[in-house]
């Protein structure tokens, strides 16, 4: 765990007081994040960055998410950290690709749905093996914004004849992957805690049949259901970070953990975003009561960078591509 | 993701990465277990804690100090820590060992009679549980106390230089094989249901001990109704506390909750399910496969953060009981996704097997919905 979680999780808490309540979405709290420098966390300052570790940059985007603080934070540090820190008072953001051509001279694709893509300065593109940057104001980025399922101004990207940037020295398109699939994690998981936070305050509080809702049996069970879930999702993060801050992991044990926690992240903000509306009523899906800040934001995310089976789907290839011994003493280590 | 062919690679694929002397014990238990394989001595099965017997292979494990390996050196045990032998037990889930003779007593009893007994009780039973001379079953189920065990009504009596025990338990897993009973009986009938409940060894050898058989829907017996009719049981046979019996037990029950048979158990049907893909060259199922392979990583790494809060001193009841309500349905998720993926077909006997097996996960040790009632309870608190 980070050395400094306590005071980002303080200053998150502070940050957060501010949070429209109905949209999440504070266009001054982000200008804040960038101020305090939160996205360059983990790039050692004489880089550029604002210095510490991976593990502190999780614990930011997981209180902010937690919070209901909707930034651009996981996509903007992920791509500093692909492309080195953005320019002043601006982001990059990222996107997943497998199919675009890194080696063209020039990129032509449909590059799908990226996230705040009309306000980013960059786009990364991580390939299967490469990752290039793309500056987004240029004839060949043509952009057609529209908004995700939590509202997020997201566009459909098609390059045509656009110029790039290689990065021959920039951190390897797994290890960019790996970035983006922890710090995805770590969003789900905060508002899966944020999702269960008001949830079990709801079940106390809201009295129906002359006690509160948690004395029904079937609620109570239904809220330790999601606690019981948090847990083991929060363990298969804790055991990805571990193995990610350890020097000299296997690479496949790092890929089995990271994609593990991922995948578990993506179950799990299934299940919380079900189980906090079935339990919350009514009151729930209204705009005005906060709970979609965290239900809209697990539905986008579960599916965000690639879909949930996209993970899953290559931990099962991975898991037929070896033997049983290395499955079990890596991937399942 | 391109990472895995890359990054720097301190260890060698054949082996979990971690302390030697952890290493070492996996290679261990892999040496035996495999060459008791390689002999044809047993068969890789589902369920092979509570079913597959062999005394041959307990008294294996012992002469290689296996057994009661956390236990302190002066009985004979090993000394170590919860985390050596987390790694003892789940090689030999994985490999599908015959370990049921051992078992109980290693997982559970021993570590009873270490908190509670007396020394002169540590010194009778603990080093012939640790030879594997001594075999222990479970009296505590009866037939009108399931999920709520403190409804106990088999008595011990007090009489002079011990007690006499009268009552009926059931769903006695191995009792006639067993050499000893842990026995839950009543002690005092005056107050609260909770209070006046006590532990006890009994000899099963002892007059007035009667075991029959209840074969399961597979056939297989296992179970038994243990009646005791007039058992003398010495004084020195009680476990702790006259009377304490409810919070003893209790926490037996929490921690023997949190080990890795509660995840593991359908294991070696899983190894078949991946063989007949690999077979097949079926990629159908790698997005199910994949899901399976992220929950079972990450049950192992709670069944890890259980053994390493043991180590700690700390008591993991919550920790244990949601392992063991997710792993056990984990378990049978691996029986429905071998059926799904086409075993019945190849594989009829190892998939069967299982399935008969399978109902039993989430009742013995703790019926899921009273392990979520224990978590619900805690969150109430929290």
């Amino acid at each position: 765990m980070s050395e400094f979680a306590n005071e980002l999780i303080e200053l998150i808490r502070n940050l957060a007081k501010d949070t429209d309540d109905q949209s999440g979405q504070a266009p001054s709290q982000w200008r804040t994040v960038q101020e305090l420098g939160l996205v360059t966390i983990g790039i050692a300052e004489d880089a550029g960055g604002s210095g510490g570790g991976l593990d502190d940059l999780l614990v930011v985007i997981r209180e902010m998410a937690r919070a209901g603080i909707g930034t651009p934070i996981v996509e903007a540090s992920t791509a500093a950290f692909a492309i080195g820190p953005p320019k002043h008072e601006t982001f990059d953001t990222i996107v997943v690709n497998h199919l675009v051509n890194l080696a063209a001279p020039t990129l032509t694709a449909r590059l799908g749905a990226v996230p705040f893509v009309g306000e980013a300065d960059r786009l990364v593109v991580v390939g299967d093996s490469e990752t290039a940057a793309v500056s987004i104001a240029q004839a060949g980025v043509a952009i057609e914004m529209t908004t995700d399922v939590a509202g997020f101004p997201i566009g459909q990207v098609r390059l045509n004849d656009a110029a790039y940037q290689s990065l021959p020295t920039a951190p390897d398109a797994g290890l960019v992957m790996e970035r983006l699939t922890l710090a995805r994690s770590a969003a789900i998981l905060g508002s899966a805690r944020g999702a269960y936070e008001l949830t079990r305050r709801y079940v106390f509080e809201r009295e129906q049949f002359g006690a509160p809702l948690v004395k029904i049996p079937a609620i109570s069970s239904a809220l330790a259901q999601m606690a019981v879930r948090i847990r083991h999702a929060e363990s298969a993060f804790d055991r990805a970070i571990e193995l990610c801050t350890q020097p000299g992991a296997p690479a496949l044990r790092r890929f089995g953990a990271v994609t593990s926690a991922r995948v578990t992240a993506a179950g799990l903000a299934t299940l919380v975003a079900r189980s906090a509306h079935q339990l919350h009523g009514a009151v729930g899906v209204t705009q005005e009561y906060g709970l979609h800040r965290h239900t809209r934001n697990l539905w986008a995310w579960r599916d965000a960078d690639e879909p949930e089976r996209a993970f899953s789907g290559r931990l099962g290839a991975m898991a037929l591509a070896v033997d049983e011994n290395t499955l079990w003493n890596q991937i399942l280590a | 993701m391109s990472t895995v062919a890359e990054g720097s690679e301190r260890h060698g694929v054949e082996d979990v990465p971690e302390k030697p002397s952890l290493g070492a014990l996996r290679r261990q238990v892999r040496e035996l277990t495999g060459s008791w394989l390689a002999e044809g001595r047993y068969m890789p099965r589902s369920d092979c804690w509570l079913r597959s017997f062999d005394l041959d292979f307990s008294r294996e494990l012992a002469a290689r100090g296996l057994i009661g390996l956390t236990w302190p050196e002066e009985f004979g045990g090993g000394g170590l820590d919860a985390r050596s032998r987390l790694v003892v037990t789940e090689e030999l889930l994985r490999a599908g060992a015959p370990v049921a003779a051992h078992w109980i007593g290693d997982r559970q009893i021993g570590p009873t009679i270490l908190r509670h007994g007396s020394h002169k009780l540590q010194r009778e039973l603990l080093p012939g549980i640790i030879r594997a001379d001594f075999v222990f079953c479970l009296g505590m189920s009866e037939p009108e106390a399931g999920s709520d065990l403190a409804a106990v009504r088999t008595v011990a009596r007090k009489v002079d230089g011990g007690w006499v025990v009268n009552g009926r338990k059931t769903w006695t897993s191995q009792a006639h094989r067993a050499t000893h009973a842990y026995l839950l009986a009543r002690t005092d009938s005056t107050g609260r249901k909770h209070e006046g409940l006590s532990e006890f060894v009994v000899d099963m050898s002892a007059p007035g001990v009667e075991v029959s058989p209840i074969p399961d829907m597979s056939g297989e017996h296992h179970f038994n109704e243990v009646s005791f009719t007039n058992v003398f049981v010495p004084g020195h046979r009680l476990i702790g506390e006259a009377g304490n019996g409810w919070r003893q037990v209790i926490e037996q029950l929490s921690f023997e909750r949190g080990g890795p048979e509660r995840v593991l158990s359908t294991y070696p049907l899983l190894k078949d399910v991946l063989m007949h893909l690999r077979t097949t060259r079926d990629d159908r199922f790698d997005t199910e496969l994949g899901e399976l392979v992220a929950r079972l990583s990450t049950l192992r790494r709670q069944c890890w953060e259980i053994a390493e809060a043991l180590d700690e001193g700390r008591a993991p009841i919550i920790e244990a009981a949601s392992l063991k309500y997710l792993g056990t349905a984990f378990e049978v998720d691996v029986i429905d996704f071998a059926r799904r993926a086409g075993l019945s077909a190849s594989y009829e006997g190892a998939l069967a097997q299982a399935l008969l097996a399978s109902p039993g996960f989430s009742i013995r040790g703790g019926a899921s919905d009273v392990l979520l009632s224990i978590v619900a309870k805690s969150e109430v608190r929290a």
